[in-house]
């Protein structure tokens, strides 16, 4: 199992977020409307804010581990500047995890390459497929995904969705977009008030909707 | 912009000039000897007291971010720019004359701190970095703290597994807008300093001391030419600063 959480209850404000039951062993879109808890949720899984219950990834509870021990990359709405040039911060970050002879790989797996000797001047999309393979070399048991196409325009969001269907790795994707959703996500669940209405793994195929619309905007 | 606020920018800013620059310049005679050399003092120990804000200033609004005890413990680095800068130039003093206190009531292992302070903190150079740098942390902090507000960069980071001395510098590169704008501003600062200065570590003499005491000794007309000058370094890094982070 890669991710699972059983019985979790976080609170922000007065608002509280309770999960009786998620696995995430494919990539299992969240959606739901503004203030429904999506970020609360990626939050206390991923360690950012307290919360009750239980937390596994790769098989090992990591409720009360800090961010860091969790080893669940958490890529966010608003991607984050790399630190240096963005060959240097990929191999450091291999360097740190073990996976330095993945880089390359990894680079040209998400169409980066051109981007290794880059430092500043990456646009929104560029930077988000960065952060995206940062976050593979550090071989995450599970990818948490908050909106993280919000950014961006719509041919960047179909490249970034595309290369997330190709990670073949467990995903908890987060978005408000039901389109988006059935396009990248094997699962999807539906979020209200904090709390998961259900699950699906009935979806309809729109890749069809996604070519026709990037034939529109190419 | 509507006319209305077009009136109000222009009323601001014509009384600003007139007040801060057009004015002052009736009264401007030669500066008295010194001016040169508290402008570079100023100018370095700026330089290592905004160095110096930066990983405690990012540190504590990362704190702030956490929220209960750490954001409270977080706040303190707010204290030194609401309190009168003379209070906390006198809180320093006290605290810094406390070895010699305990040293005179007995306590003999306090004495050689006591005489450390003395010789190298209490106005000598060492004690003009504590001051800037103390003076400098509430800039470094609100920065970080509006940068980390914008975006959550700590989370992301953390999430990769960085943590300790290495997460702090990866963001501070990371925010390299904000690290560069805590620099500039928290070094700035230091140009208007003087509470603390004056009753912390009024020598070597920085460039509000020399001020305030060329003012003291000569009057208005010589301290106008050093006033117009801070106020020139000042505009001109900042306007730079800001034209470099835009672009």
């Amino acid at each position: 199992m890669a991710l699972l959480v059983e019985n979790l209850t976080a609170r922000r404000g007065s608002f509280t977020l309770r999960v009786e039951r998620l696995e995430v062993n494919s990539v299992v879109a969240v959606v739901g409307r503004n203030g429904s808890g999506k970020t609360t949720l990626l939050d206390a899984i991923a360690g950012v804010i307290k919360a009750e219950g239980r937390v596994e990834t790769c098989g090992r509870d990591v409720s009360r581990l800090p961010p860091e021990r969790r080893r669940l990359a958490y890529v966010q709405s608003l991607p984050v500047d790399p630190p240096t040039r963005v060959d240097k911060f990929l191999r450091a970050l291999a360097k740190m995890h073990g996976t330095e002879a993945e880089v390359e790989t990894v680079a040209e797996r998400l169409g980066i390459k051109q981007l290794l000797t880059r430092r500043t001047g990456l646009s929104t999309g560029q930077k988000q497929l960065v952060n995206l393979a940062a976050a593979l070399l550090t071989r995450p048991c599970a990818f948490l995904m908050d909106e993280p196409t919000s950014h961006l325009d719509w041919i960047n969001k179909k490249a970034f969705n595309d290369a997330v269907k190709e990670l073949n790795a467990p995903v908890l994707y987060v978005t408000h977009d039901p389109f988006e959703a059935l396009y990248v996500a094997d699962t999807i669940c539906i979020l209200e008030n904090g709390t998961i209405k259900r699950c699906t793994k009935e979806k309809q195929d729109i890749t069809h909707a996604y070519k026709l619309a990037e034939t529109l905007l190419t | 912009m509507d006319s209305f606020t077009k009136t109000v920018v222009v009323a601001t800013v014509t009384t600003l000039l007139l007040l801060l620059v057009f004015l002052p310049l009736v009264h401007i005679s030669p500066p008295p000897p010194g001016l040169f050399e508290s402008m570079a003092l100023t100018a370095t120990f700026g330089l290592a007291a905004a160095a110096m804000s930066l990983v405690p200033g990012l540190a504590a609004a990362m704190a702030l971010r956490r929220g209960g005890v750490w954001a409270v413990l977080a706040q303190v680095l707010y204290v030194p720019a609401v309190v009168p800068p003379t209070s906390v130039g006198v809180l320093l003093l006290a605290s810094f004359s406390s070895p010699r206190l305990f040293c005179t009531e007995g306590v003999e292992a306090l004495c050689g701190a006591a005489s450390f302070v003395n010789e190298y903190i209490i106005n000598r150079p060492l004690g003009v970095l504590i001051a800037m740098t103390v003076m400098a942390l509430p800039v470094a902090f609100s920065i970080f703290d509006g940068a980390l507000r914008e975006e959550r960069a700590e989370i992301f980071f953390r999430s990769l597994g960085l943590s300790g001395p290495r997460l702090l510098l990866t963001l501070l590169l990371s925010l390299r807008t904000a690290t560069v704008s805590a620099f500039i501003f928290a070094w700035i600062r230091s140009f208007s300093e003087l509470g603390v200065l004056l009753i912390f570590a009024s020598y070597p003499v920085t460039a509000s001391i020399y001020i305030y005491q060329a003012w003291l000794t000569y009057g208005v007309g010589p301290t106008v030419g050093a006033s117009l000058a801070v106020v020139a370094l000042a505009v001109a890094a900042a306007y730079l600063a800001r034209r470099w982070l835009s672009s």
